[in-house]
Parts: C-alpha cells; structure tokens; sequence
C-alpha cells in the first residue's frame, strides 16, 4: 500500500511544478508595481528602487525564476515582502485555523447532509422531500457574507451569547470552539446544498435497483435496508464531492475569512495577490494545490474503505 | 457462495486500510491528549475602590482594520505605525496642535543655518531589558534609516541627513547637507535599542524591545498584537495594564465587535455604520481632522493638449457639482470633510495660511460655462470634436463614485469618457505610467502628508520631481520648482509662508487639480475609555504628556 500512496505523491511533482512555473509567470504579466502598492503612491522613485533592490524584484526574469526553481527544490518558499517572514512559516501558521474552519464547517454539513438527503429520497415527493431540499438550496442561495452579519447581530451584540470574530484559541478550549461556532455554521449551510441534493439522488438512484428489492423481499424491515444495503452503495459520488469540497476549502473560506476575521489561508492569499506579494502568492498557490491533490489521495483511499470491490496495486 | 481472500502484500485491501488507519488515529490522539498550555482570555484583577466596588479591569482592546506588517519603526505603514508606538519613545513628540514638543530629548537648539540640529536627552530613560537608552541609540537609529542595505520606506524623510554624532551619551548632533524647514517633524523618530536590535537582525520586527509605555507580548498573525504595561515608564505609571490590537478587516463587523464588547475601540467608522454606532448610547464617536487629500489630477498637464489648457481644466471643474457629490458621499461631515484647496483650513498644515483668500478659487457647478470653454476649445483647435477622455480611479468606493459623477457630468456635455476603475494594483501601475504617456488622463488620487508642514503637501503634489507632481508632466525647473526648493530649505517662517500662500493662490486659481474631501479619522469607542485622544500622525496616545487613557466604570 506505501507503494500506491508513494506513486501518488511521486505523481504531485510534476504537478506542482507545473502550477508553480504557471503562477511565476502570470502574476509578473498582471498589471501593478508591487513597489508602489506596498509603499504606497506617495512613495518616490528612491523608495522604489531601494524596495525592489532588497526584495530581488529588480533583475532579469529567467535569472528570477530559476533562482525561484533552485530554491524550491531545496524547500525554501522564500520570504513574504510584505510580512519580511519566511513564507513556508507563514502558511504553516495559518493552517490550524484553515483546517479547524473547513473540517468543522465539513462535519456539520455532512452530518446533516446524508441523514436529510437521505430521507428526502425516502419520502420521494413527500413533505421530507420538499422540507430538506428547500433547507438545502436556501442555504446556497443565501450569500454567506450577509447570513454570517446576520448571525453576529443576533447571536454576538444582540445576544451575547457568543464572540463576535476571530478565532481566539485553538480548537480543544472552550474559548477557541465558542469562536467556531458562527463561521462553521455559516460556511457548512453554504456546503450543505450539494451535498443533500447529490444523497438525494444517489440514493433514488441505488433504492429503485434490483438487490434492493431482493433485500426487501427477504423481508428485512426498511431502516436497515436503506442504512446497511442502500446508503453504502450511494456514498462513492458523495465522498467525491466531499473531497472535492474540502479541497476547495482548504484553499481557504475567503468571505467566511473576512466576515469573522478568522486567520485562514483565504485571506492570506488574496491580501498577498492585492499587496502583488509575489513569493506569498507563490506559497498560498502551492500549498493549496498540494492539499487538495493530498485532500484527493485521501478520498481515493476512502474508496478502499466503503467499497471492498475497490483494491489498488 | 465462497469468497476468495485477496492476501497480497501488493494490494491495499480494506482490512488492510483499516489497520494502518486505526494506528495512526490512535497516534495522533496520543499526541493529542498531551495538554497543552493556553492562555485565558483575559486576568481580571481588580481591587475594590473606595466606594466599595470593584476597580474596572485595565484592559484595552483596539479593533484594527489593517495588520501592522512589522514591529520595527524602520517600517512606514499606517498599521505598523499605530502597533510599534506602543513600545517605542520618539525623540520629539507633537502635541495636540502638532507642535513639536520634548520627549526623550527634553530640548534641542537649531544652528542659523539651519543645518545643524542638536538635541539633549532625558537622562534616565531606561529600555524594557534594564539598559539605558542613550545618544548611541539615537545615532544607531537615524543611522539604520539612512543605511540604504536597510531599504527603510522612512528613508526619504530623513535623507537630507548627512551624519549624526553621538557628543557624549546625552547629546545627539544631526547635520544636514541643507536647510530643510520641515525637519524637526523628520526628527521624531522612535528610538530602537542598539545592542537588543542588531542582536536580534530581522527578528526584531516580531519581538520588539523599546522604552515605551508598554512591552510587547506576543503577536499572533493576522489575528492579534498584544503588549503589557511598563511599570518603570519614565514619563508615568501608564493606567492600563494591557493593550491589545485586534484585526477586524470588515467596518461592520469592527461595529458589530463594538457594540457587542468584543473590542473597545474601533478606527474604521465608515458612513454605513455610522448611523448605528452614533445611535447607541455605550458609544462615542470621536473625528481627528486629518490633511488627507482625496482630488481629481490632470494627468500630463504639463505638455499633453487639451489637459495643458487652464480652459480645459476650469470646463471640467465646472462640469459637476462637487459640493453634492461629497455630501451624497459623506451624509455624515465627519468621517469627510469637502475640500476646497489642497491644503485644510487648519494652521497646523498651512501656518499663516490665507485660506480665506483661496477658498474663493473653488469653482461650482456650471454647465453653461463648461460647455462654452469646451466649444472655444474645439474652435480653437486645442481638442478635437467628440473628444474620448480616460477616467483612472480605483475601487475604494468613494473615489469610484466620485469618478462616476464626473464622467456622467461630462458625458452630458458631448464628451466621451472612459472610466477605468481598476483594482488598486493595476490602477497604480497605469499610473506610474503617465509620465511616459502619450496622452494625458483624468484620474482620482489621494494624498496623505507624512508630516504636518505644507512642504509635505505641496511639493508632492506640484514639484517635478514629487510623488505625484511627476504625473502631471511638467518640465523641471519652472517658477513653480524654485518657488518649492526655496520654502523648503528657507529658514524664515516669514518668507515660507508667503511662498506656500503664493503657491497655493496659483495652484487654485490654475485648477492645477480639483479638490474632493479631507477624509477625517473617525474613532468609535466605548464610553468606558477616558481619556482617548488619538493623533492624526497614526499614534493611539495612549500615555503622553497629557494623556493617560484608563478604563472607568460607569
């Protein structure tokens, strides 16, 4: 098995070459000085250049981007110009936030995702049916900027109950969960929509095939046959869209990040790429490839684990 | 049926999965149980007072819009700024009026030449480590500034200097290589430690070690900055014991954390969430009048027809009404005022000003007039008929909108303008662009001067070599140049300002640009904080001469 997991990440090499020399050279073809918009238009020309001087901006751009090559092979991602810190220490900083954030918001919304998907399709047309996709689809079409102001108002001023952003403490304190709480709502209510209506379906698919009547007519009562014989049959397109979700995720919840003020990797790449904070960009467009290809491996793996028909070599 | 078993090594089967997955969740829950030491949110320590109730915790929270990018005062940023004076002493500080006044150098003497500047330090001060802080520090300061390894954005402000001398460990002596007017407010810089600084190299932006009123403590990125009292600060025992700085990207959010006392102090107060802040009765809104200048500029003015002609600039003026367009803006007058000449009204910025003679220059609306001025232009062959114009502004919205009014006034008058709103990136760099452009362009700008001396505003904006006064593509060594060079190294409060009052009459009556707003700095606090008196010059104020903020019950 350490063969196939290694082959995999063999296979993320090329990859993430390919992603890195791509974001070099586009960020340089995008308009915008980052000498100006980090000093500033009041900055004089001196500035300038004393700015691009320190930060290595200033020399031929294949010098650049083999020098950037060289580097990252040897595991250094740079410096931020922005921050003046190491980038790989910066990212790494950030990740507990991005992971608390997008596991959290992950497990609620699959939590109730599946068992509502789930009876949506069993109820077919009933009121479940109606109940859960309409939950479902008011919460993608409701903008997660505007519920996350709604949920501050009522829960934070208006009742006090719980902090009004940022993230606090880590993950196993009191403090840490009461400031999860409103950010992985608000972000699982925008994930629960395709989660519901993708069990939904699966499920309808999987409850009108053949070995689902059989079970039924072996006289085994309905809960266990849509538990144990239907609901495992339907969970591998659901997974691949979990995956596919958390992948996304961990790019980092860029208006959920904002609204909150939470720490994440959305925000730290998106300052960087209006700051034209070129190694920063660089970081945050690497690590977020390299998780969502790991976020894949993970799910492929998983694979094994639901459907024993599934082996790798 | 009879199942066969697949046992090969090669295969990942699911028993097989299961097993390694179970060791490695139990590992990680192991390692998981070690406990692990975090802080609580806050000490509560309070001593009841004399009437018998509990003295309120001294704990400040200030909500942030933006990260400090660096604790070291080499750094220029606003954010950082507003961090790092914390920990830090300036060798001159400004009080309420912007007057220089002694701080860690208790007085200074100004050669007649204005070249030389000498300043005796407050014996005493001590750092954060138990050193003293000395004239060695000072010079260690000014010298990093200047040393062009460091890159310090701080640089120019202080590049007249041409050597600093520690006399003896009280007496700093600063030559310049000219006079320069504005220099005292180039002087108050904040003084690092030598030995602690070049210790610590670049580490030093994170872990800062100064003599201010208060320590730091820890900073979490993106998240908090957080600094302790200093109970041995010379100037005074500072009443709070802690201060924290919260980012808060989002204005409604900040008012949320507000009004829900999570921070107690919040600095961006945008026209949005004004009205609900200024209607609750915990809070008190507080406006600092800054020289912040937000105007219309006349790209390439300098040589590019039509934007050379003074007829061009007055018809564009005339094309819509500013006194609305920064009402409608700005409902609220405090958060921005409307300008009616580059420099405000108040004296810290323009001594001696004449506002009262220029404010006059200001042009109203007068379609009329304006599409008169652009028929003569037509006629005279200065600007083609139908004439398509670039409108360069960025999303900040009040530029945007202001932009937005221009173009739909001119557009009325038979013109064709582009509006180009660009995200701030990219907007900067077209503008960079201008003095090598072919074609002159509209464009929104602001400026916000780094010291509180017309030499600030002014030779930016109009010198040919200033920050923005390169955009206008004038050519060097005009009227206008020598007048600038003059007043800046003159040594004759006089003379300065009759030459800023000359300048000023010119650039307005000229329509060299159209004034929009002064955006004020709007705080919002908690009534529970007394005492809080923030300077335009990005400094809290905490514990100053004259202030000493403190939480009290109410």
């Amino acid at each position: 098995m350490s063969r196939y997991i290694a082959q995999r990440m063999l296979q993320l090499i090329p990859l993430l070459w390919a992603v890195a020399t791509l974001v070099f050279f586009m960020m340089r073809l995008v308009p915008g000085d980052p000498a100006v918009t980090m000093l500033g238009l009041d900055s004089t020309e001196e500035q300038r250049a004393a700015f691009r001087e320190r930060t290595g901006l200033g020399g031929p751009l294949h010098e650049a981007y083999l020098g950037y090559l060289q580097r990252l092979v040897a595991g250094d991602l740079g410096r931020s110009i922005f921050y003046r810190d190491d980038v790989a220490a910066l990212i790494w900083r950030t990740l507990p936030a991005t992971l608390e954030l997008a596991v959290a918001a992950l497990l609620l919304a699959v939590a109730l995702a599946i068992p509502l998907g789930v009876l949506a399709a069993v109820s077919r047309g009933g009121f479940f049916d109606r109940a859960s996709v309409l939950l479902a689809v008011t919460g993608a079409a409701v903008p997660g900027f505007w519920l996350g102001v709604i949920f501050i108002t009522v829960f934070a001023v208006g009742l006090g109950w719980l902090p009004s952003s940022g993230r606090g403490s880590p993950l196993w304190t009191i403090e840490g969960l009461r400031h999860l709480v409103m950010p992985a709502v608000t972000l699982a209510l925008a994930l629960l929509a395709s989660t519901t209506r993708l069990t939904r379906s699966s499920m309808l698919e999987i409850l009108s095939d053949e070995y689902v009547r059989t079970a039924r007519a072996k006289g085994l009562i309905e809960r266990v046959v849509v538990s144990r014989h239907a609901l495992p049959n339907a969970l591998i397109p659901i997974v691949t869209n979990i995956g596919l979700q958390v992948g996304a995720l961990l790019g980092g919840a860029l208006l959920i990040e904002t609204v909150f003020a939470w720490p994440g990797l959305g925000r730290l790449g998106v300052d960087a790429m209006l700051r034209r904070d070129y190694p920063l960009i660089q970081g945050v467009v690497l690590a977020s490839v390299g998780l969502f290809a790991l976020t894949n491996l993970v799910v492929d793996l998983l694979y094994v684990l639901i459907d024993p028909r599934i082996r790798y070599r | 049926m009879r199942k066969e078993l697949e046992t090969s090594e090669q295969t990942i089967t699911r028993r097989r999965l299961l097993e390694t997955a179970s060791l490695v969740a139990g590992g990680a829950l192991l390692a998981r149980c070690v406990p692990s030491g975090v802080p609580a949110a806050g000490t509560a320590t309070t001593a009841p007072t004399a009437a018998g109730q509990p003295a309120p915790t001294q704990e400040l929270v200030i909500g942030m819009s933006l990260e400090a990018r660096g604790l070291d005062p080499i750094r220029n940023d606003t954010a950082s700024q507003y961090a790092y004076k914390q920990v830090f002493d300036p060798l001159v500080a400004m009080d309420a009026d912007l007057k220089p006044i002694p701080h860690a150098a208790q007085s200074w003497d100004i050669s007649a030449d204005g070249t030389v500047y000498t300043f005796k330090l407050r014996p005493g001060i001590k750092f954060h480590d138990g050193s003293d802080l000395t004239s060695e520090d000072v010079k260690f300061t000014f010298d990093r500034i200047l040393d062009p390894k460091n890159a310090s954005d701080k640089r120019t402000y202080v590049a007249m200097v041409s050597n600093v001398e520690a006399v003896d460990p009280l007496t700093v002596r600063i030559r310049l290589n000219a006079p320069y007017a504005p220099f005292i407010y180039s002087a108050m810089q904040q003084i690092v430690p030598k030995a602690v600084a070049e210790r610590a190299g670049d580490g030093f932006a994170r872990k800062p070690v100064g003599s201010g009123p208060f320590k730091f403590v820890e900073w979490v990125p993106n998240e908090r900055i957080v600094f302790a009292r200093n109970d041995n600060y010379w100037l005074k025992r500072p009443s709070l014991e802690k201060v924290t700085l919260k980012i808060i990207p989002d204005s409604a959010v900040a008012a949320s954390n507000l009004l829900a006392g999570d921070v107690d102090v919040i600095e961006q107060v945008t026209t949005a969430s004004f009205p609900q802040l200024r209607g609750n009765p915990n809070v008190e809104i507080l406006t600092v009048a800054s020289a912040q200048y937000t105007y219309i500029g006349f790209g390439l003015m300098g040589r590019a027809a039509p934007f050379n002609d003074k007829r061009f600039r007055e018809a564009v003026y005339h094309a819509f009404d500013a006194d609305a367009v920064v009402q409608a803006l700005f409902p609220q007058s405090q958060i921005a005022t409307r300008a009616y000449a580059t420099l405000p009204s108040t004296s810290a910025y323009w001594p001696g000003g004449e506002y009262a003679a220029v404010r006059p220059l200001a042009l109203r609306r007068d379609p009329a007039r304006a599409k008169q001025l652009f028929d003569e232009l037509v006629r005279d062959g200065v600007m083609p008929a139908n004439y398509r114009i670039t409108f360069l502004t960025d999303q900040n919205d009040a530029r945007r909108r202001s932009a937005e009014a221009v173009v739909a006034g001119l557009n009325a008058l038979g013109l064709t303008v582009e509006l180009l709103s660009l995200e701030f990136g990219s907007y900067a760099g077209r503008l960079q662009s201008l003095p090598t452009a072919k074609a002159g362009m509209l464009y929104t700008v602001f400026t916000n001067p780094a010291a509180p001396d017309p030499d600030l505003s002014l030779y930016w904006l109009f010198h040919s070599t200033g920050g923005h006064g390169r955009f206008l593509g004038m050519p060097p060594g005009t009227e206008l140049d020598r007048k600038l060079d003059q007043a800046r190294t003159s040594t004759s409060q006089t003379e300065r300002q009759r030459i800023y009052n000359e300048v000023m009459r010119e650039a307005m009556s000229n329509v060299y640009n159209i004034p929009l707003f002064h955006e004020n700095i709007v705080v919002a606090y908690n009534k529970k904080v007394q005492g809080l008196r923030p300077s335009p010059r990005w400094d809290w104020n905490l514990v100053t001469n004259s202030t000493d903020v403190q939480i009290v019950t109410r």
